[in-house]
């Protein structure tokens, strides 16, 4: 028991070091991948026929393969593609491909819970704002995103932990993230305490992932102000 | 083009063992995930506290974890039970991975079982269990007649999802030397050094299964989910007409 103790304790820095990785990745990620799937929920819902098939195949395809195959696919395409135009990707980071990856995994996800919440949204309300003479932005910044918001946060939240613990993947291109680092490590050390160093990484994402939603359900509150419905006083509670 | 079918050959081998995967596993954590949600719904607060608890935990750990966890502790884990039970037939050189893959696959997908069983559970009016408790049912009874078919109507989305998902999952397995669809892209891609094609089939045959049983999971869920919606008329709902008229007729002739 001590000397397992002894070993975490050894080995706790180096894993933390690799800890703004993932934070980074996931950050970046989440970022872009809400930008990006504004725009392919805002297409989805759109009457254009084109742009329409166009996200769904796009959905679809993001939501139907697996991460590695998405990850591993971009990892060989990208450099083939930058390679017959001219660009040399010989210096990149494999970090930059991750974030490609990841980023458009997650904007599908994302263009599916936006558009939920704008299905939930009731319909009276957009032709009552149009009637009374708001502008199309007037009405998405007024009517649809403090409701929308609100009802898409806890699910934007729960795809973003699903992607805090799918950034481990990004072992396979190279981008060593903590449980990447714990391999390492093992790998260093021939096995020598590795089920001590694995649940040590368990714990941390374990508490990485609660202070997420911790914060998430903290900001859900604030948005549900005016809607007694939806509030709850569990602030570690997952939603539905 | 050539290189295509015989990547296609290639990632075909490992449906049956992609597949196998998945329906195990799936099969494994709806058992621990009900066991989870007896747990998790118990009317004493220490073991609700503590099964929510580890259901917390269990749900934030990456898959790939559970994955190398379980494939390092597989000596450990088959060597003890070797000796406990003194068979002596364990082979080091030819462990168990497929078994340890399921395990670990079926315990971080438990969770996400419990969370939809017990979804289910408090979706039920609390007018129907205290009807039941009214009516004279039974436990067993009231779970199995009332319950129980209501849950699993209102479940199947959900699991169609989860299913899904695990099918996906089922993909990292590859990283403990399990030979199943990815892993045998992988291994083709790397001995013929044609990375993009057999990685663009590898991804072209996961979306075909996974719209497959989408589709599949969409169909199941209309045809048990009908009773669910007011509008649309049943077809052919055997209605036993006659039974009362019959009963009351019994009772007539009794009086005379």
């Amino acid at each position: 028991m001590s000397e397992s103790l002894e070993i975490i304790w050894k080995y706790l820095p180096a894993l933390l070091q690799a800890l703004p990785t993932t934070l980074y990745m996931l950050v970046i990620s989440v970022v872009i991948a809400a930008f990006l799937g504004f725009f392919l929920a805002w297409a989805k819902i759109g009457r254009n026929p084109v742009t329409k098939g166009l996200s769904s195949i796009f959905i679809s395809f993001m939501r139907g393969t697996p991460m590695m195959v998405q990850l591993l696919l971009i990892f060989i395409w990208i450099p083939v593609i930058c390679n017959d135009n001219g660009i040399s990707t010989s210096a990149w980071d494999p970090m930059i491909y991750a974030l490609v990856s990841f980023s458009l995994n997650m904007a599908a996800f994302f263009a599916e819970i936006f558009r939920s919440a704008y299905i939930a949204l009731d319909y009276r309300q957009i032709e009552a704002a149009q009637s009374l003479g708001m502008g199309p932005v007037q009405t998405f910044r007024r009517v649809i995103l403090p409701q929308g918001a609100a009802s898409a946060l806890p699910n934007l939240t729960n795809m973003s932990l699903e992607l805090m613990k799918n950034t481990s993947i990004a072992a396979v291109i190279g981008v060593y993230d903590i449980l990447g680092k714990a391999q390492q490590l093992v790998k260093n050390n021939y096995g020598v305490g590795q089920m001590e160093l694995y649940i040590t990484v368990g714990v941390i994402f374990w508490i990485m992932g609660l202070v997420i939603l911790l914060l998430s359900n903290l900001v859900t509150k604030r948005l549900n102000k005016g809607n007694p419905a939806m509030q709850t006083g569990k602030l570690f509670a997952v939603k539905d | 083009m050539e290189i295509y079918t015989t990547c296609s050959q290639k990632v075909l081998s490992g449906v049956p063992t992609t597949l196998s995967l998945t329906l195990w596993s799936v099969v494994l954590a709806l058992v621990l995930g009900i066991l989870l949600s007896f747990g998790v719904l118990s009317r004493l607060v220490p073991v609700r506290v503590f099964f929510s608890v580890i259901c917390s935990f269990l749900k934030g750990i990456p898959i790939l974890i559970f994955l190398y966890a379980f494939h390092t502790a597989i000596d450990s884990i088959m060597g003890g039970l070797d000796n406990m039970f003194g068979f002596y037939t364990y082979d080091i050189r030819k462990p168990p991975t497929y078994i340890f893959a399921v395990f670990a696959l079926a315990l971080s997908y438990a969770p996400y079982m419990c969370d939809m069983i017990t979804s289910a559970m408090h979706t039920i009016p609390k007018g129907q269990w205290e009807a039941c408790d009214a009516a004279g049912f039974t436990g067993w009874q009231k779970m199995s007649r009332i319950i129980i078919p209501q849950c699993i109507v209102i479940a199947i989305p959900n699991f169609g999802n989860h299913f899904v998902n695990l099918l996906k999952a089922s993909s990292l397995s590859c990283m403990v030397t399990i030979m199943e669809m990815m892993g045998e892209a992988r291994n083709y891609a790397t001995m013929s050094q044609k990375f993009l094609e057999c990685y663009i089939v590898c991804a072209l045959w996961y979306w075909f299964i996974f719209v497959v049983f989408e589709q599949a999971f969409r169909v199941i869920e209309k045809r048990t989910g009908r009773y669910l919606q007011p509008g649309i008329p049943v077809l052919k709902r055997k209605r036993r007409r006659f039974h009362m008229a019959e009963q009351q007729r019994g009772i007539l002739e009794e009086a005379k």
